[in-house]
């Protein structure tokens, strides 16, 4: 290791650790809701492939209505768990502009 | 393209120079003990708050160059006094990086932290004749946290392929 780890080293090495994270996590919520019968829409840098070191994850919860605040508390709850700050939206109150901007864009997990 | 918050932390370092060179001038203009209230108050009040402007410009840089470093601040009560202490080591390992702050700039970091506190706590019992040091200090400050800042940017985010852009 050289004698100074700079700006640059310090940015790829967190945006490794990003990309790592957010694969565990897409791992960890595509098997909740497949046991909860819902859904995740993961948007933004995570469902692109552009993380940066100051991505964090966001997506939009599709569930039952009975089981949303559990669903979202588990995105809390995994994010936390790789460090990663963690963006929720729940569908039932995200405007359709919202949504049609990020349809075609998001990666669903279910 | 290097981190684009580097030019928050040159405006810091502006500030810095603006205040602490500001503190020197109201200090030579003196008037401190001058009959009229009103403007003695000012006099010293304005002094006070230059050189507390100051150093907290001199703080906004720091705590911004630990977060283009991906460095935890520190916390805690004594913190003003740790960021000094944190900038003034090097590190090794995987956060390796030079020492931001010479023993010197260190020095009179530390000089300007206590002037604040005094300042601060002082409830109108401020004594311009203990403010030597802290101005002293305060004078080598303006030139020497910019070039402390410089070297230490050319050390960590060179220019060149190695360069960042983003935060």
């Amino acid at each position: 290791m050289s004698a100074v780890v700079t700006v640059s080293e310090r940015k790829a090495r967190e945006t490794e650790r990003l990309r790592k994270a957010a694969a565990s996590i897409v791992a960890e919520l595509t098997g909740y809701a497949a046991a909860h019968h819902g859904r995740y829409l993961v948007f933004g840098s995570v469902a692109t492939g552009a993380i940066r070191p100051d991505s964090d994850f966001d997506v939009v919860v599709d569930f039952p209505e009975d089981a949303e605040r559990a669903a979202i508390a588990e995105v809390e709850t995994v994010c936390a768990k790789y460090g990663v700050p963690a963006d929720v939206h729940s569908i039932g109150t995200s405007g359709p502009s919202f949504l049609k901007r990020i349809s075609g864009h998001w990666r669903e997990l279910k | 393209m290097s981190d684009a918050r580097w030019a928050d932390v040159e405006s810091d370092i502006v500030a810095v120079a603006l205040h602490f060179g500001n503190a020197m001038e109201l200090y030579s203009r003196g008037g401190f003990n001058i009959e009229n209230h009103l403007e003695r108050y000012a006099r010293a009040y304005a002094l006070m708050h230059a050189m507390q402007s100051g150093h907290t410009s001199a703080e906004a840089a720091m705590r911004r160059i630990l977060d283009i470093l991906r460095e935890d601040r520190p916390t805690g009560e004594d913190w003003h006094k740790a960021l000094i202490a944190r900038l003034a080591k090097p590190l090794t390992g995987e956060h390796a990086r030079p020492a931001l702050l010479p023993h010197e700039v260190a020095t009179d970091l530390y000089e300007t932290l206590g002037f604040r506190h005094r300042a601060m706590h002082s409830y109108g019992d401020f004594d311009v004749s203990r403010t030597t040091p802290a101005i002293e200090a305060a004078a080598r400050l303006k030139d020497s946290s910019a070039a402390a800042v410089a070297s230490f940017r050319a050390a960590v985010d060179p220019p060149g392929p190695r360069q960042s852009s983003g935060p």
